[in-house]
């Protein structure tokens, strides 16, 4: 069984201490830097700022970015459920960003990055509020957390 | 750098000039950043005795090495400028998300010089910086303004702005970042609207170092700490209303322009009502756990109608119980029209409440305002507000300020508050502590530069005599030096100034972010230089002892029934020890031999 970050919109604050810490991990080797561009989850909020949405990759596990990558850069690992970029595959060409129905996957430059779940991922760390954690692919509904992305997309 | 972005940026809008500098280390060594540097780059580049409103004036936007660094609740920033409100130094800071982009942009301060021909704005993406063209948008309000320009610009740029109450330079006109949330005070909106500036609007992609990432990742147990804690808990749920039950309890709540401490209606205008009427939901800054902010609307069966935020407790005490409006919808509606406009609700409030009492003495009349103005009447409130925001009719003189109407109508002991400037929601009667801290913060009436609520009302860390002098001297230099630090470091001053070991676990986080170790004692001292730096700009202009005062109804007026009953505010006794434990002389101006101490001779 394969994870990943489920989110509960009801408990968020639109406080982006996910997308800070979660930078953390990404920076240039060597240098700690929390630059919320580069983070693999992003929050978005709807035009009325009723309603708070963390962006996370739902791991699908038919994805869009995958099917839609040219250079065939972006995979699905059968036994874990994960979908990864191979970033030195990857031709920067967006075509996934675009595929991507929930914006789950971003451009860091001129290569698409997404959320890989990381062992201990400081986006859950970091979330005082508990609107993340990391569970198995089956628990929660990522339909339901899908639906929520295309309500308050990014 | 860890911490720091490295960048000055200057916008001269006279030579229509950008010109970026790199920061001077020595700089962020001795002043840190934030209301620290920013006061040094203003006494070492202005002019201090120009006019407030001139071209002459400054006005420094900055964040501090903390901002964005993952630290608790450090999405701050802070506008630092001569104030045409009270004509001394200040230092007005806000929330929300411009912060964070004004500093991921990779600036620790942009430098607005001169006088722009034009209304323009300013808009930064990265190292690009540019001025536009903003004739279309003078007049326009905050919230519409963020969503044109961020049209016009990047769909992520973040929004600091003046709403047409800055356009007219009302003297206490606010910048408004990202629609809700406000630099509010001493009319640093004035001062941007003097410079025919609208808005900064910025887009920012960096990141910031962190020379320790272990230790900042402590952050997230200490963030834990304070959710699980009662404060924790309060401050999501409630937000800063939840003060309007404990003030009112202490006797605290300034009613009827400070005529009493106790406010009947209070439980109409709390923090349960707001959510049982407007609260959508609770809203954090960037980068802050706590999520005090209230996300409000005004329900269907309102009789007026809005969105926005707030409001806050000083602002439930200003447009509320200090005119005596025991309607929430009513405040409610005052907030947001505060804020579409760019205008901050505390003095707004006080000049009411200054207005309202020169009304019912018979020194103001109903020829001069065009309408009666009895206490409580929010209508008439309301759109009193607009005419001043506007500059319409009465309006425009009643955007001159508390202090200004009541000198004019010949009563000018009606103004509550210091220096010209409004005092905040504490009634110093039975908080005497709080009475020095107005007398003697450098931006006037002003709560932001060293609160001792925690002391003297919550009693922590211990039960302390609200009502009594002893100590008070020694607690408000702390806490005006502890704040000036925390503010230097660009964060909130809420989780570090109500947290019994606030300043501690800053000076820790401080080390990991930057690097450089400091004690508890030693940021102390960096707080200290850049209050008496502060002091020292202010002694330029002559503000010495005969300004640090209060209105007698603090210092000679016995307070009224409940705790505290006949008491008063003995602020020159409290004076003379302060100044004797600050290095100052007996008229309270600082003393060489302490600016020497402090590096500053």
């Amino acid at each position: 069984m394969g994870k990943r970050i489920i989110f509960d919109e009801e408990l968020c604050t639109y406080c982006h201490l996910c997308t800070m810490f979660c930078s953390l991990a990404f920076g240039e080797k060597g240098i700690y830097q929390i630059r919320p561009a580069i983070g693999r989850i992003r929050v978005a909020a709807n035009a009325d700022d009723s309603r708070y949405v963390a962006h996370v990759c739902l791991q699908c596990k038919e994805p869009a970015c995958a099917d839609a990558c040219p250079a065939e850069a972006i995979q699905r690992d059968p036994d874990t459920g994960l979908v990864s970029v191979d970033a030195e595959a990857c031709v920067g060409c967006e075509a996934c960003v675009e595929a991507c129905e929930f914006g789950c996957i971003f451009m860091v430059g001129d290569k698409a990055v997404k959320c890989e779940v990381c062992d201990d991922p400081l986006c859950v760390k970091a979330c005082a509020e508990k609107a993340l954690r990391l569970g198995d692919t089956g628990e929660g509904d990522a339909l339901e957390q899908g639906a929520l992305y295309k309500e308050v997309p990014l | 750098m860890n911490g720091w972005m490295g960048t000055i940026l200057t916008v001269d809008l006279t030579a229509e000039e950008i010109h970026k500098e790199r920061l001077d280390p020595e700089l962020a060594r001795m002043f840190v950043g934030g209301r620290g540097m920013a006061v040094k780059i203003l006494f070492d580049r202005m002019p201090v005795a120009c006019d407030p409103l001139g071209p002459e004036n400054m006005l420094v936007f900055v964040n501090g090495p903390m901002t964005m660094s993952g630290a608790l609740s450090s999405g701050r920033y802070m506008v630092v400028t001569k104030s045409p409100l009270t004509g001394t130094i200040c230092s007005s800071n806000a929330g929300g998300y411009f912060p964070a982009a004004f500093k991921t942009a990779g600036y620790d301060a942009i430098v607005i010089c001169g006088k722009s021909e034009k209304p323009v704005y300013l808009w930064i993406s990265d190292a690009h910086v540019e001025l536009r063209n903003a004739e279309d948008l003078w007049g326009m309000d905050t919230r519409k303004t963020v969503e044109v320009i961020a049209r016009a610009t990047h769909r992520q740029a973040r929004v600091a702005c003046i709403g047409p109450a800055g356009e007219n330079q009302v003297r206490f006109a606010a910048i408004i970042n990202d629609a809700d949330r406000a630099a509010a005070r001493s009319g640093v909106g004035a001062v941007m609207g003097s410079k025919n500036l609208k808005a900064i609007a910025i887009r920012g992609t960096g990141g910031v170092n962190i020379a320790d990432p272990e230790e900042m990742l402590r952050v997230t147990v200490i963030a834990d700490h304070i959710k699980k804690s009662d404060l924790g808990f309060a401050f999501k749920e409630f937000g800063t209303p939840l003060f309007a039950d404990v003030m009112n309890a202490a006797n605290i709540m300034p009613t009827k322009n400070f005529q009493e401490g106790f406010f009947e209606d209070a439980d109409v205008i709390n923090g349960a009502e707001i959510i049982d009427r407007t609260l959508v939901r609770s809203k954090s800054c960037y980068g802050c756990p706590l999520a005090c902010g209230r996300n409000t609307r005004l329900p269907e069966n309102a009789m007026y109608r809005g969105r926005g935020d707030g409001p806050e407790y000083e602002t439930i005490y200003s447009l509320g119980s200090n005119i005596l409006v025991g309607d929430l919808d009513a405040l409610t509606k005052m907030n947001y029209i505060c804020n579409e406009m760019g205008m901050d609700t505390m003095d707004a409030g006080t000049t009411l409440a200054t207005l309202m009492e020169l009304f019912e003495t018979g020194r103001v009349t109903e020829v001069d305002i065009g309408f009666p103005l009895p206490w409580g009447d929010a209508e008439r409130c309301i759109q009193l507000l607009q005419m001043i925001a506007q500059g319409q009719g009465f309006g425009r003189q009643a955007g001159l300020g508390g202090k200004y109407l009541a000198d004019a109508y010949g009563a000018p002991e009606v103004f509550m508050g210091s220096k010209g400037q409004g005092f905040a929601g504490y009634h110093p009667r039975a908080m005497v502590g709080q009475g020095l801290l107005y007398a003697t913060s450098p931006e006037g009436g002003n709560h932001t530069t060293g609160n001792t609520i925690q002391h003297e009302i919550n009693g922590i860390p211990e039960p302390m005599d609200p009502l009594t002098p002893d100590g008070k001297p020694e607690l408000v230099i702390m806490r005006q030096n502890e704040t000036a630090f925390v503010e230097a470091c660009g964060v909130c001053v809420f989780p570090y100034m109500l947290m019994e070991e606030g300043i501690e676990i800053l000076a820790g986080l401080y080390s990991a972010v930057v690097g450089i170790h400091h004690s508890e004692n030693a940021v102390r001292k960096i707080g200290e230089r850049v209050f008496n730096l502060e002091r020292v700009f202010n002694s330029r202009l002559g503000f010495s002892r005969k300004d640090d005062t209060l209105p007698r109804r603090l210092t000679e007026v016995p307070h009224g029934e409940g705790i505290g009953e006949g008491n008063i505010v003995p602020l020159e006794k409290m004076l003379d020890r302060y100044y004797a434990l600050r290095g100052w002389g007996p008229d309270g101006v600082p003393a060489p031999a302490k600016l020497a101490e402090l590096g500053l001779g």
